[in-house]
């Protein structure tokens, strides 16, 4: 067994400059200090250890002395790295949390899923924890953040639920099940605490929060916004992170930890801010592409309207023209027809009854009469059709008026509901033919109910315009023949004209409303006639 | 003397067989009648005729309207009573129609156009 001598340059109390190869010059310090140098250099050192295995630990306290340091020393270092260790740990979890995340965000279809993926971000385990979380959007026109959805348990019992049903999914699990409808049941779970959640962005203290743009804790709030808003969620300690975008405000989050009451630490602070800032963008993003759809949307039912109003154009034209002919051809009759009656009369009035051809000519006669009066109704319904006499009316009487008329004639099995706006205003429309489309409407939803049903009658005061709806719980329309209900001469009753809606439509058009009809094949026909308050020219003289 | 002159009527109207229906009817009825068979021939006879007490004018015919024939007249300052007989009604709204002293439908029954031409004769002869 070695024992202590002068090779043990590590026992030494002060070594020479150059005795230890791993002091620089500069160290001199560490020369004279032994138990520095230990720890600095010596407890690093091969040669330390290669001595210390040779040793007999009995011989000589001062060793023990030495080695005390040594293992207190390696112990520290050991503490040192575990804190590091789990430093790396966490924030690779979380940095694979943030790529995740992200990834997630950037492939959110919807507001309502970006909005999900946000909160299930903040919420779930694997990420900020928090028990719960709220999204509050700016409301530019308000100046407000409003609440718009909500995530987490409401209470302890849920929690236990949730979070054992949920404990083996992992964020992506959570965030692929996404649904609208599971967007709408967590939201509507919220919508009490959501819609109290107004919270004004020229409030000062929400103002500075939103500027400063970082998360901050709250606790025991004593007043103001902050007091309201920790009322609202019922929460004393809560954490609310700003979404902004470009210097603008987009929303809010709030979360806490209502059911289990742990408090919220920095580092829970700091990813929830880094969640909010990566979702602010997704959300505005989302936020812009809807206003992007919705403009779309506007756009193609303009588009769709642009077409309607032209095949009406059309349509009308033809009725024009239909119109002409008939009143061409009625007019053609009318010569021939004074011609024959006319002679005929003249030789009736030469002959005595007694002639043989007396009652031939008297039913000539007669026939050319009947057939001129026919020609003269024609013409006078054509006429008719064409002009307008309008005034003031109340189309609730008269909806009540077809009512108590219905009541008497309805076939039996069909059933008559309705329902009248009080606040319907007055109208000016021509009432006469108003009426005969209510009518026609009412007479198809008759009609389609052969085996019984219910009528449903009401009016409806939406500015601009007074609708009246007569819906039937009858077979509906085709799908094939949606489009063509409206055409002249299209129709698929035994015995229809194919006028009366095409007529319906006119008269509608005319007043400067519209007819607009839903059907769903086997569940009956709605059909809504739109009249402006005062509409259309007025086709009189 | 009135008595024993025939009341001259002229008929303007484009179909023959109207023509021939106004002519057997109203030559029974008593009356001296005219016919032509377009407006402007009719302008012709009434210048020729200056004696005629009533004409009887189609409205829709081929070449000059009736309503044109009308105001023509009008112009040359005819007094002639004018009576318009025509298949439309509609022509009631038209402002011209309104320089005519009577508006008849046709029909097979000419009562109404017999009791029109009665009426303005009496009118004139009071």
């Amino acid at each position: 067994m070695p024992t202590i001598n002068d090779d043990f340059c590590w026992l030494k109390e002060v070594l020479d400059p150059g005795e230890c190869p791993f002091i620089l010059p500069e160290e001199e310090d560490l020369l004279r200090d032994r138990e520095r140098r230990l720890r600095r250099r010596c407890i690093e050192c091969k040669k330390f250890y290669d001595d210390i295995s040779k040793l007999d630990l009995d011989e000589n306290n001062e060793i023990l002395d030495i080695l005390r340091i040594a293992l207190d020393e390696l112990a520290a270092r050991n503490r040192e790295y575990e804190r590091m260790h789990q430093f790396i740990t966490l924030h690779t979890s979380r940095f694979e949390v943030y790529h995740e995340v992200l990834a997630a965000l950037q492939s959110g279809r919807s507001l309502p899923n970006v909005a999900y993926i946000l909160l299930v971000a903040i919420t779930c385990k694997e990420g900020a924890s928090f028990n719960r979380a709220f999204l509050l959007l700016y409301d530019q026109e308000r100046d407000v953040f409003t609440g718009f959805f909500a995530l987490g348990p409401r209470t302890p019992e849920e929690a236990a639920k949730i979070w054992s049903e949920l404990g083996d999914n992992s964020l992506q699990d959570l965030i692929s099940r996404f649904s609208d409808n599971l967007f709408e049941k967590e939201r509507e779970k919220f919508s009490d605490i959501l819609e109290r959640l107004i919270v004004p962005l020229h409030d000062e203290v929400i103002w500075n929060i939103v500027m400063s743009n970082r998360a901050r804790r709250i606790k025991n709030p004593q007043k103001g916004m902050l007091k309201e808003i920790g009322e609202v969620i019922g929460s004393s300690e809560y954490a609310i992170s700003p979404l902004t975008s470009r210097d603008k405000p987009v929303g809010l989050v709030i979360a806490d930890n209502i059911i289990t009451n742990r408090p919220i630490d920095k580092g829970k602070l700091e990813f929830l801010e880094v969640l909010t800032y990566q979702g602010s963008i997704a959300i505005e993003r989302a936020i812009y592409y809807e206003e992007l759809q919705r403009n779309i949307h506007e756009l193609k039912k303009l588009n769709v309207a642009l077409k309607d109003y032209h095949e009406t154009i059309t349509r009308m034209e033809k009725m024009l023209a239909v119109g002409e002919i008939l009143h061409q051809i009625a007019h053609d009759f009318k010569n021939p027809v004074t011609v024959i009656g006319g002679l005929a009369n003249f030789m009736l009035d030469s002959i005595d009854e007694s002639h043989p051809m007396y009652s031939h000519l008297k039913a000539i006669k007669e026939e050319a009469d009947r057939l001129s009066q026919m020609l003269n109704s024609t013409l006078k319904a054509l006429r008719e059709k064409f002009s307008l006499e309008k005034d003031w009316w109340d189309l609730n009487a008269l909806i009540k008026k077809k009512i108590d008329e219905l009541r008497a004639i309805l076939p039996p099995n069909t059933r008559i509901k309705w329902e009248i706006d009080p606040n319907l205003p007055h109208i000016f429309v021509d009432l006469v033919q108003i009426e005969n489309c209510i009518d026609n409407l009412i007479n198809n939803a008759i009609e389609a109910m052969p085996r019984g049903g219910t009528l449903t009658l009401k009016t409806r005061w939406t500015p601009p315009y007074v609708e009246i709806i007569v819906s039937d719980t009858g077979a509906g329309v085709k799908e094939e023949v949606k489009d063509r209900i409206f055409e002249e001469f299209f129709t698929t009753k035994k015995d229809g004209t194919g006028l009366g809606l095409p007529s319906c439509k006119k008269i509608v058009d005319a007043h400067g409303g519209r007819i607009e009809f839903s059907s769903e094949q086997g569940k009956g026909a709605t059909f809504v006639i739109k009249l402006p308050l005062e509409g259309g020219e007025d086709k009189n003289g | 003397m009135a008595e024993e002159r025939k009341n001259k009527i002229l008929f303007v109207d484009d179909d023959p067989n109207i023509r021939l229906l106004y002519e057997t009817v109203f030559k029974k009825e008593g009356y001296d009648v005219l016919l032509a068979e377009s407006g402007e021939e009719g302008r012709k006879i009434v210048e020729m005729n200056p004696d005629i007490d009533i004409i009887v004018l189609d409205i829709k015919m081929k070449g000059e309207s009736g309503l044109q024939t009308l105001q023509q007249l009008v112009k040359e300052k005819r007094k002639i009573p004018v009576i318009i007989c025509s298949a439309y009604s509609s022509y009631q709204d038209d402002f011209t129609s309104w320089l005519a002293d009577a508006y008849v439908v046709k029909s097979p029954d000419l009562s109404e156009l017999k009791m029109q031409i009665k009426k303005l004769l009496n009118k004139k002869y009071r």
